[in-house]
């Protein structure tokens, strides 16, 4: 314990430090007015040159190489390297990233993510005549959109069906569920049939539970906030009576808070642990992988979500948008790639390879596609689509929601208790405007 | 926090001395060319890479953020963070006045209570075990009980989550018993349980190494000489090993409640803060908020995780001290 002269004299300097950044913080303020977006720079045709760095979440990135081939066919001059982030951490990592100012050309932002990263003012608007905006699902295209201007190009789009294990519920004698009735009737028939938990939901509770949750809230004619995105509407009577239903298949042990986890989910299905959950498109690849397409085509169905108590039909919708940021070293390759995504006869390759749906309406009347039975559930769903609340605070209000369903689904409250109390905390939170 | 540990110890040649003493002390007197002038460039040169790097990844993060917590910063202005208005404390009254963050301090507060003691425990009595008990392969056990530390704890927590599932290998064993094994992720207090069982596996192996140098440093002189006096093996334990690694165990438990209060990876890769929120820590708490675009909240919610790490490391080297 000698040698403690230096400490006050290397506090002091530091408090300084500190003080004096203090000052030239406190000097500046929030601007009035906010910076003029970038006027868009239009994109032209020539192929594109140079390197571009792309950001991509999830399964897709996997699969991306084989268009990154094609890209490179007709514009031989272009280098591509992908980085995959993982999905649980993209909204994060990017924010640092733009925070720091050294970004990827392009970003893939599923649809969840784009509400908290648009608002960073870290992404460019599409330039104008880039592609054509009516050529794209409305809901596609809308995500991107911000006080009525794009910042994004719409990759793929897709309605959540309920896939459903028919040769289990002919097995069992059930019927096929069209309505809530009818899903827990399915649901209590197989469950006395020897199926562990019939339903599977997502767990663990998150933002993804309470997108889910939205989707049965829109079927009892509610949702989690109001249409023009100004207000939390989580304890409202509709989403009350929604979770009431919602907990009660956890009460009686159709569904477990606790298994299956997402890497269960196939083997759950496909051993028959469980059999019916709500996924998108790309869960039949992923049954086709770990058993086989026949077997997938003998005793699986991808069915529209049963409806709510008056007649009410909802799916979650998603998708999302290739977007530059505004720090990108190369946004002219970037937009041209975005470009040449979403053009007809790519958008249907990517189909053919991952089979994740076209975001380009038309594509949808393309053989392939129109004559396919088991997608026209899905085309169905996308024209009740219900999409992620459109705002910057959803990431911190889906998990207070995602908690009040914890609650209720481990029986420690009741639905509109737990609303109530979630309905408080979002208010608090508000709607980041 | 290496900077509170080496000052505050004193301990001769470590990095984070800010310069020798032997230079603070007569420096002013001396010319440019005198020998003790060369001597302190000498020596600023030496410790310059440090400094460079100290300022650059510690100093000025830390000195940012810290004057970012003071603002209402959110994720709109991260691209332009000047762009921000002063609000004083209100952050800082915010979170902690945030039941979430409440519950995360108590969280942490009670991984630090489990974790500390049980590391500090497990770890001393292998270390005393490979030091006196064990002769044979005592390599070999060092080695096995030293690989936690260095194993992937992302690969570690894969396996965790598998092994703990309902009806996973853990359950299996326990019900093999005849008794129903708990449900880890679903029950809050056995989700803490097994975040505690994850970090205490992969800590114990720093606690014996530390305590395995400490004992070997005691001199086998003071035991023959007490056997001579007459002292049994718990006397010598008791008046000699304790005492002379009173040092060793300082730096041990500071090591691992600084280690313990900054608790991120377990709840985060193992339980993801769940269920119920009853496994988040601050360390968490402060990551989420970030991600949740709430910038200013989660820099003072990580200031005030430094003040207390500050806090609790000064009250330990305070009762631990060396007695003289």
């Amino acid at each position: 314990m000698h040698s403690r002269s230096p400490r006050p004299r290397t506090f002091m300097a530091a408090t300084a430090g500190i003080a004096a950044l203090t000052v030239v913080l406190a000097g500046c303020g929030r601007a009035d007015a906010p910076e003029d977006a970038a006027s868009p720079q239009a994109i032209d045709d020539a192929p594109a040159t140079g390197t571009i760095e792309i950001w991509a979440a999830g399964g897709d990135g996997e699969q991306l190489p084989e268009m990154f081939d094609l890209f490179q066919e007709q514009n031989p001059d272009v280098e591509i390297n992908m980085t995959q982030v993982p999905e649980d951490d993209f909204v994060a990592k990017m924010t640092a990233a733009i925070s720091g100012g050294s970004v990827p050309d392009l970003v893939y932002l599923f649809t969840e993510f784009q509400p908290t990263l648009l608002d960073t003012g870290g992404f460019s608007p599409v330039p104008s005549g880039l592609v054509d905006d009516a050529a794209f699902f409305d809901t596609a295209w809308d995500a991107s959109v911000v006080d009525g201007v794009a910042y994004g190009v719409p990759w793929y789009t897709y309605a959540r069906p309920f896939i459903i294990r028919t040769d289990l519920t002919e097995a069992a004698g059930a019927e096929v569920p069209t309505d809530w009735d009818g899903l827990r009737a399915w649901a209590e028939t197989l469950q006395d049939s020897g199926v562990e938990t019939p339903l599977d939901l997502v767990i663990p509770f998150n933002q993804y539970t309470s997108l889910q949750f939205d989707m049965f809230a829109h079927q009892a004619g509610g949702g989690l906030i109001s249409d023009d995105l100004s207000a939390w509407t989580i304890n409202d009577p509709a989403n009350v009576e929604a979770l009431e239903f919602w907990g009660s298949l956890y009460a009686d042990g159709l569904a477990s808070p606790d298994e299956p986890v997402t890497m269960d989910w196939v083997s759950y299905l496909s051993s028959g642990r469980s059999a019916g959950l709500y996924n998108g498109p790309w869960f039949r690849g992923w049954l086709v992988d770990a058993n086989s397409a026949e077997w997938v085509d003998e005793n699986i169905a991808l069915i529209e979500p049963p409806a709510g108590p008056d007649g009410g039909r909802a799916a979650q919708v998603g998708g999302g948008n290739w977007a530059v940021p505004v720090d990108a070293a190369n946004p002219d390759a970037a937009w041209k790639f975005a470009r040449f995504m979403s053009e007809p006869e790519n958008q249907l390759h990517w189909y053919e390879i991952f089979g994740n749906l076209p975001a380009v309406e038309s594509v949808w009347d393309e053989p392939e596609i129109a004559d396919n039975a088991v997608l026209a559930p899905i085309r169905d769903s996308i024209s009740v689509g219900v999409t992620v609340p459109k705002v910057p605070t959803w990431g911190e209000v889906g998990e207070v929601v995602a908690e009040a369903m914890e609650r209720v689904a481990r029986g420690q409250a009741e639905p509109q208790e737990a609303l109530d109390q979630a309905q408080a905390q979002a208010e608090a939170i508000g709607v980041g405007d | 926090m290496s900077l509170t540990l080496t000052r505050t110890t004193g301990g001769a040649g470590q990095a984070g001395s800010p310069r020798p003493p032997v230079v603070r002390a007569t420096s002013r007197r001396r010319s440019w060319h005198s020998a003790g002038a060369v001597q302190s460039r000498t020596g600023w040169l030496f410790v310059a890479p440090f400094l460079i790097l100290f300022a650059l990844f510690t100093a000025i993060p830390v000195a940012t953020s810290f004057a970012m917590s003071f603002t209402d910063i959110r994720s709109r202005e991260i691209r332009n963070p000047l762009a921000v208005d002063f609000v004083g404390f209100d952050n800082f009254i915010d979170v902690l006045s945030d039941p979430t963050f409440q519950r995360a301090l108590l969280t942490t507060l009670v991984f630090v209570a489990l974790c500390v003691p049980l590391s500090l425990v497990i770890g001393f009595v292998l270390a005393l075990a490979l030091d006196t008990g064990i002769r044979r392969l005592r390599s070999t056990f060092r080695a096995v009980i030293y690989v936690p530390v260095i194993a992937n704890i992302v690969a570690a927590a894969v396996i965790w989550q598998y092994a703990f599932t309902p009806s996973g290998p853990v359950n299996t064993a326990i019900e093999s018993l005849g008794v129903a094994g708990p449900n880890w992720f679903g029950d809050p207090a056995w989700a803490v349980a097994n975040v505690v069982i994850l970090s205490v596996w992969r800590n114990i192996g720093t606690c014996m190494v530390l305590f395995l140098a400490g004992l070997q440093a005691v001199p086998n002189e003071l035991y023959e000489a007490s056997s001579l006096d007459g002292a049994g093996g718990l006397r010598s334990a008791w008046s000699i090993t304790l005492p002379l690694l009173r040092p060793t165990t300082l730096l041990v438990s500071v090591l691992m409640t600084v280690a313990f209060l900054n608790i991120f990876e377990e709840p985060y890769l193992l339980t993801g803060g769940g269920p119920l929120g009853s496994t988040r820590s601050i360390a968490l708490w402060v990551y989420e908020q970030f991600g949740f675009g709430n910038v200013a909240g989660s820099m003072a919610g990580s200031f005030i995780l430094l003040l207390l790490v500050g806090i609790v490391a000064l009250v330990q080297f305070r009762v631990l001290r060396p007695k003289h």
